[in-house]
């Protein structure tokens, strides 16, 4: 029983039982309006190509687009700690893979987008057997490397992929049905990211990034762990490249493997707070929305302000907005968000 | 020195193990056997080789020779994770918890129960050891003390067979001693096995039936506390030139 | 026979240039145990002094080095101190995602700055006939420079006083603040070299290749393939690392064409990480 034997200030002679109910309160109202947010943002853009232009359409779609490339890259490298820089690998697996699908192999369209899914959780499971063994930078560089020799071996396999020139699909007007399906992709891998992070297998894979030589002392089976995270990630991240192909109708080496995509997806996953469930999609909707403002005044910033955007986060907010709104109390500490 | 003459017998024999580094000899031809249901400790000055036998037999790094053998099963080539598994677990001397997630979380990502009894397993854990007000604490912000017990705790979580305690009572206040000590008799009444260095030489004398002294990384002496602590040899290996 | 060796020496050549940047890269991991994933946009900084120098001033890019270099030294000690020097004790992730926000930045930077637009820096051409060998010029004098460079460097490492303060911090940074050596400056100064180093071999590689600010990302990729041969933190296994890239990327060159040559060197990154991660001269952490 807590009593104020000094003559301490008025907030202390509450006991400590009501102040921290009532910052639970204040977290679960938090949560309560931050999952509204979310919710509200979910339907609207349900809703867009309903009412929207088809500017708003295309503009949307690339968000979900990062967000579904973000959300997947959190899979693996926010939550086990193992950074990849080249995400980019599997989005351009899975846009050639439809592509090559489609136009060589003559599948109707939703069959190649999911060859897109296998062709890149294979190469997943196929590059993070070897490439997980890597400790840190070797990890984070090797990928780049993965991806660079990709790009290179597309490039270089011109009967089947087109070569440089890059690979036309036929021509479809499906802004609307590729939308609906790239939403769905995104959605889906914000799902798996929420089951993932509040059943315990989730806790594992962030044992793996406090400390990994613990967690495998502690019997975690880590190379396991680290390499389904991977394949799933590969998954979703290919799922986005086959939309992306069949929408665009036109694919090339250089932008499907470009390093921009994996920025943004580093970029916005860092800035809304790496391993958590909603980071990812908080940072592509601020993201999207600052750059998207930012276009048409200064198309050259982009790359430069991802920079420093994340050296701000790493130096000062690691933990993202997440973080921000956590330390406030305004979020609960909760593994859901 | 008591010869391992039936291996399956004893729950965890180790067998003239030997490792270096680099030049040095850390552990040097070990050879010892525990029986189940046991509190052995394992003493010796600084630099006896302690820390590199716990890692040995813990499967943290690997032996230039020689034979750990754990319930019959030999287990020198095999790795920490799947150790640990067959239920031979180990605590750290500078606790190596989780600092990010919470006193619970740090138990549930270790449990191997079922996904639905996991997180009533960790509360359960926590509630041993007395750790239930800080269950929402993350690890990092908990007294030394408090990571202590948790250390202790989570490497209770999956019932292992065998415990090696990496000194449990370093740093740590009479009151905390004397409950680690009685969460150890009452567990070792259950049939675990335990294995502790420390360098609280008094308490690991009270506290164990047996006490191995390891120096150099060599046995020096093998037996119950009272002979050791008159063995010339041992006080010589302490206090010696 | 004359092709086999022309095809060698060429990649010995390349090579010189590489060592270059691969030794300040290994500086830094050993004194600092931080990738610097911002070390090719280093280079490119130094490609466009030397470039801007040139069409500005008439300056030849040897000549140039002279201003350059302690200008990107400078560049190098204040990253040290206002970036980099927060991340040093931080766990490896950090330090990784931190540099790669300063490479965006730079490149990012480069590219408003400077547009996309390809430049060259037009100084020297044709070839060198040794009897039946042609040398190409431009590649003659990069990598004489090159190695005259890195050979001051690695004096630098051996015999001065700072240097072995260098050597100490990158052994135990713990120890060498306990003799005394004051490991912040030692930071700063082998941060500093490394930016100088890199900024040079951007001199060289503008009258070799064109500029353009994205030219810092294929560099770096080799420049850790390098490391990786030669293994983290060695000195004089970079310099032989590199020497042995340049050789295989001139042989694969030769043999296909210039993108599988790039793969070549991207394969065998990949293979040495996975076979030998420590690389002919680096020590296998326990």
């Amino acid at each position: 029983m807590p009593a104020s034997t000094s003559g301490a200030p008025s907030t202390d002679e509450l006991s400590d039982e009501p102040a921290a109910t009532s910052a639970r309160a204040t977290g679960r109202r938090g949560m309560r309006i931050y999952t509204g947010f979310i919710g509200a943002v979910a339907v609207a853009i349900a809703l867009v190509p309903v009412f929207g232009s088809n500017y708003t359409k295309t503009f949307v779609l690339q968000a979900l687009m990062s967000c579904a490339l973000a959300a997947s890259w959190n899979l693996i490298s926010g939550f086990t700690g193992y950074v990849s820089f080249g995400h980019s690998a599997f989005f351009g697996i899975g846009a050639y893979a439809t592509g090559i699908a489609i136009v060589r192999g003559g599948l109707p369209a939703p069959l190649a987008i999911i060859v897109a899914g296998i062709s890149s959780a294979t190469a997943g499971l196929l590059f993070g057997y070897p490439a997980l063994r890597l400790r840190g930078p070797y990890f984070a560089v090797g990928m780049l490397g993965v991806a660079e020799a990709i790009r290179v071996g597309v490039t270089v396999a011109e009967p089947l992929t087109g070569g440089g020139k890059g690979l036309v699909l036929v021509p479809e007007d499906v802004l609307t049905v590729s939308y609906y399906a790239m939403f769905a992709v995104a959605i889906a891998t914000v799902l798996v990211t929420y089951r993932v992070a509040t059943l315990p297998v989730g806790l594992r894979l962030l044992a793996i990034r406090e400390d990994e030589v613990a967690a495998e002392l502690n019997g975690i089976q880590t190379t396991r762990l680290k390499i389904g995270a991977f394949a799933i990630s590969a998954l979703f991240a290919g799922l986005a490249g086959g939309i992306y192909a069949w929408q665009m109708s036109y694919i090339d080496p250089g932008t499907v493997f470009a390093g921009s995509l994996t920025v943004r997806a580093i970029a916005m996953t860092m800035l809304g707070g790496q391993g958590t469930v909603f980071g990812p999609v908080i940072g592509s909707v601020v993201l999207s929305g600052i750059s998207e403002a930012l276009w048409a005044r200064f198309p050259f910033l982009h790359t430069a302000l991802s920079g420093v955007l994340i050296i701000a986060i790493v130096l000062f907010l690691p933990g993202g907005i997440t973080q921000i709104l956590q330390d406030r109390g305004w979020l609960p500490r909760s593994r859901r968000l | 020195m008591t010869k391992p003459d039936r291996p399956t017998d004893q729950i965890l024999s180790v067998n003239r193990l030997t490792r270096r580094f680099g030049g040095v000899i850390a552990v040097n031809g070990v050879s010892f056997a525990i029986d189940p249901g046991t509190v052995t400790g394992l003493i010796g000055p600084n630099g006896s080789g302690k820390s590199t036998l716990f890692r040995l037999i813990s499967g943290e790094i690997p032996a230039d020779s020689g034979e750990i053998h754990f319930r019959g099963t030999a287990i020198t080539q095999k790795s920490a994770s799947v150790i640990n598994r067959l239920g031979l677990s180990r605590t750290f001397q500078l606790s190596r918890l989780y600092p990010q997630m919470t006193a619970t979380e740090n138990l549930v990502a270790v449990t191997r129960a079922p996904e639905g009894e996991a997180f009533a397993r960790a509360r359960d854990s926590l509630d041993f050891v007395g750790l239930s007000p800080v269950a929402d604490e993350f690890a990092a912000n908990l007294s030394y003390g408090q990571q202590k017990l948790l250390e202790f705790a989570r490497v209770l979580v999956n019932d292992p067979d065998v415990i090696l305690l990496d000194e449990p009572f370093a740093g740590v206040n009479p009151v905390m001693e004397e409950r680690l000590c009685t969460h150890i008799h009452a567990l070792r009444e259950h049939g675990k096995t335990f294995l502790i260095t420390d360098h609280e030489i008094k308490l690991i004398m009270a506290l164990c039936s047996r006490l191995i002294v390891l120096d150099h990384g060599e046995l020096l002496a093998d037996g119950e506390p009272a002979v050791i602590r008159a063995d010339p040899r041992v006080i010589d290996a302490y206090f010696g030139t | 026979m004359v092709t086999l060796v022309q095809v060698v020496v060429s990649g010995l050549l390349l090579g010189g240039v590489y060592a270059l940047l691969a030794g300040g890269l290994t500086l830094i991991f050993g004194v600092m145990r931080v990738i610097n994933l911002a070390h090719g946009e280093f280079l490119m900084l130094g490609a466009y002094a030397s470039f801007f120098l040139f069409a500005r001033l008439g300056l030849n890019p040897i000549l140039s080095l002279f201003l350059s270099m302690p200008l990107m030294f400078g560049v190098g000690w204040i990253a040290q101190r206002v970036l980099i020097s927060r991340v040093v004790r931080a766990p490896l992730l950090t330090s990784l995602l931190l540099a790669y926000g300063v490479s965006l930045a730079l490149t990012g930077g480069a590219q408003a700055t400077f547009t996309n637009d390809f430049r060259s820096v037009p100084f020297l051409s044709g070839a060198l006939n040794i009897g039946e060998l042609a040398f190409s010029v431009p590649r003659l004098v990069a990598c004489v420079t090159a190695l005259v460079l890195t050979g001051a460097a690695q004096f630098f490492l051996s015999r001065t006083r700072w240097g072995k303060a260098l050597r100490a911090t990158a052994q135990s940074a713990d120890v060498a603040l306990a003799c005394g050596i004051d490991i912040d400056r030692a930071r700063m100064i082998a941060f500093g070299i490394a930016t100088a180093l890199a900024g040079a071999a951007g001199t060289l590689t503008s009258f070799l290749y064109t500029v353009y600010p994205e030219m810092g990302k294929t560099f770096m990729l080799k420049a850790f393939a390098v490391i990786v041969l030669g293994g983290m933190g060695s000195f004089p296994g970079a310099f032989l690392g590199a020497l042995v890239l340049g050789v295989i990327e001139s042989t694969a060159s030769y043999v296909t064409t210039t993108q599988i040559a790039e793969a070549v060197i991207y394969i065998t990154l990949l293979a040495m990480l996975l076979l030998r991660p420590q690389g002919f001269f680096g020590v296998k952490e326990a």
